[in-house]
């Protein structure tokens, strides 16, 4: 099976535009290529994960410790709250990705989209981290709460949180596997008879054939599931939003906070995605998928995304600023001016001045190093801005009233708060290659659905690339 | 008699089409004839049949059976425990607002995994007839015909150049 876009190729003419085109591959190419490195174990692949499972074992060593100290001191689970924002701000987001170039159907997404799905399954882990998270939040009678004191049954405390962190976990595996389907009865028919990796891939591809009706169910399931996705996890941020920051800080109340969280997400969960693609492709042999293309195109969202960081963060901080109360400026304070500032200035260089003086040259978009490196940036300006609004309000001595009457000082984590850091961020990239080893990291079916809408025709003196819309 | 099922490989879209207009032509309706592939092709691509779903049903009815359970759970524990708070009426809309959303987003998400899998027909406990090159990009088309059908359905599926025949009973 020859993809006619190879005709370009084996033209002969010396024509402009060819040197851009990335390979065209066949269906049958791209399924053994997969597959191949699906199966593949490699040292350093073990290596890797041997580092990560070191380091998520200290990490949670560093975690039972802190839980043995108990959960009175809210100061002590500022560090344990910030890792849990960040891996729902930055990996738990990334499925978003997936759904939202699934909605425009941009083209370009087809090799991405499985590893942007594959992030997700980081809810699992969050979902487990709320529980510790919940037993360190005081009461909430006399607090500002998101659950205007709604009570929970004595035998479930706390059960609209763990609910709506469930139903996102629920969505976020669903969105996956069902996505997955496809390829995991690419792995039964493909990996060698008796391999256990075989019949897990068989017991979870659930008989799945390629039937039109199948492939239509798929199509539009997908696209529900996405738009369920996007909808719980808005959600989901609002509520830590509001149960760990600003539930935790007497007269803090913004409407826009939760919404810069989301949109801090959009633009962590999108940089997460480049740098996977990034490290896929340099240390994993995806380069053939991960081109040009997918770099160039996912640096635009990205620079949208931080050009609405600060859109979103002016909008909080102006109310504020022309607020003026006393307890107002004491937020400010604490927030971006005092001693969080320096936090606070390097997430605003890292999250929105660099993407946007790095991405207003098109050279650096168009370039796999440059989306890169400014993606590792953001990814660093989100996690520091995440310490800023969750170690900030948990570190606070009095979290009940209706004024903030202090200004907490900086908080410099302990060894215990740098492994739970470390030991957590690790534990959620140990989740993603472990995954990526259930079900392979690129999807075939996708990517070869796209090679059949791509030609490459002679345009006048140059070759271009024509992609079909089949829809 | 028993129906059979006899699926024809083709490594090209286009000798697929070609053995669909076929089989159309010999007298074998669209509704049974399917086409397995390994990825989607566009609706209409080799001329088959649209089968009908209703998948946005599921999700109406979860998130539909989700608030009920929600607007039940709340109202049912605000008149039970009738706490007043902040001066605000027993059965409040603002926090019973956020508790129905959760409801509501996670019948809808359980109903849209349960109507996938019961609209796609899975699980499916054995493959059939079935060829493991589609997965590899192959097309399979499958015609399912009484028995003295059968000969005048392969005959069909090889004159249109399939490089491989199987027949289920």
């Amino acid at each position: 099976m020859h993809s006619k876009g190879h005709e370009a190729a084996h033209a002969g003419e010396h024509l402009h535009g060819l040197e851009d085109m990335p390979p065209i591959m066949t269906h049958e190419e791209v399924s053994r290529d997969v597959i191949g490195r699906f199966t593949a174990v490699s040292w350093r692949y073990m290596a890797v994960m041997g580092v990560l499972a070191l380091l998520f074992a200290i990490g949670l060593v560093a975690f039972v410790i802190r839980a043995v100290g108990g959960f009175d001191d809210t100061s002590d689970w500022g560090y344990f709250v910030a890792t849990m924002g960040f891996l729902t701000t930055a990996f738990v987001s990334a499925p978003i990705v997936s759904a939202g170039l699934r909605f425009t159907k941009a083209h370009w997404r087809r090799p991405l989209a499985r590893l942007a799905e594959i992030h997700g399954v980081t809810a699992l882990l969050v979902l487990l981290m709320v529980i510790p998270a919940l037993a360190a939040l005081p009461d909430p009678v006399g607090r500002a709460d998101i659950w205007f004191d709604f009570p929970s049954p004595d035998w479930f405390p706390h059960m609209w949180t763990m609910i709506a962190m469930a139903a996102l976990a629920l969505c976020t595996v669903a969105l996956l596997w069902m996505h997955a389907l496809p390829d995991l009865a690419n792995a039964r028919d493909h990996l060698p008879q008796g391999k256990v990796r075989r019949n897990v891939a068989s017991f979870l591809s659930m008989g799945v054939i390629g039937t039109v009706r199948f492939w239509r169910v798929l199509y539009r399931g997908g696209l529900l599931l996405g738009a369920l996705y996007i909808m719980m996890y808005m959600a989901v941020q609002t509520i830590l939003s509001a149960e760990w920051s600003l539930g935790m800080v007497p007269s803090w109340k913004d409407s826009m906070f939760p919404a810069y969280q989301v949109m801090k997400g959009l633009q962590a969960g999108t940089a997460v995605v480049v740098v996977t693609m990034f490290v896929l492709r340099t240390w994993g042999g995806y380069e053939k998928y991960f081109g040009i293309d997918q770099f160039w195109s996912i640096a635009k969202p990205l620079l949208a995304f931080s050009l609405l960081w600060f859109y979103m963060w002016f909008a909080s901080f102006i109310t504020f600023w022309y607020g003026r109360q006393p307890s107002e400026i004491n937020l400010i304070q604490m927030l971006f001016l005092g001693p969080w500032a320096v936090p606070f200035f390097s997430s605003m260089l890292l999250n929105f001045l660099f993407p946007l003086g790095m991405f207003i040259w098109n050279p650096i978009r168009k370039s796999i190093v440059g989306p890169t490196v400014v993606a590792a940036a953001v990814l660093l300006g989100a996690l520091i801005d995440q310490v800023r609004v969750y170690v900030a309000p948990m570190s606070l001595n009095n979290h009940f009233g209706h004024v903030l009457a202090e200004v907490p000082v900086f908080q410099w984590p302990n060894i215990l708060d740098i492994a739970i850091v470390v030991g957590f961020i690790s534990g959620a990239i140990l989740l993603f290659t472990l995954v990526a080893k259930l079900v392979p990291v690129v999807s075939i079916w996708e990517v070869g659905e796209g090679l059949r809408l791509v030609k490459v025709r002679k345009f006048h003196n140059r070759w271009v690339r024509v992609i079909a819309k089949s829809h | 008699m028993a129906n059979q099922r006899i699926l024809g490989l083709y490594p090209d879209p286009d000798k697929a089409a070609e053995a669909m207009n076929r089989l159309k032509h010999n007298g074998f309706p669209a509704e049974d004839l399917d086409i397995y592939t390994g990825s989607p092709f566009p609706e209409g691509t080799f001329g088959e049949h649209e089968p009908q779903h209703r998948l946005y049903v599921f999700p109406f009815a979860g998130a539909v059976i989700g608030f009920s359970l929600a607007m039940l759970v709340t109202i049912g524990t605000q008149i039970s425990y009738p706490l007043i708070t902040g001066g605000k009426p027993i059965l409040s809309i603002p926090p019973m607002t956020i508790i129905a959303y959760e409801f509501t987003m996670l019948g809808a998400i359980i109903a849209t995994v349960v109507g996938i899998l019961f609209e796609s027909r899975i699980p499916r406990r054995t493959l059939g007839v079935y060829d493991e090159r589609i997965t590899d990009g192959f097309i399979g088309i499958v015609v399912s015909c009484p028995a003295e059908r059968g000969r005048a359905a392969e005959q069909s599926l090889r004159a249109s150049g399939a490089v491989d025949i199987k027949t289920e009973a």
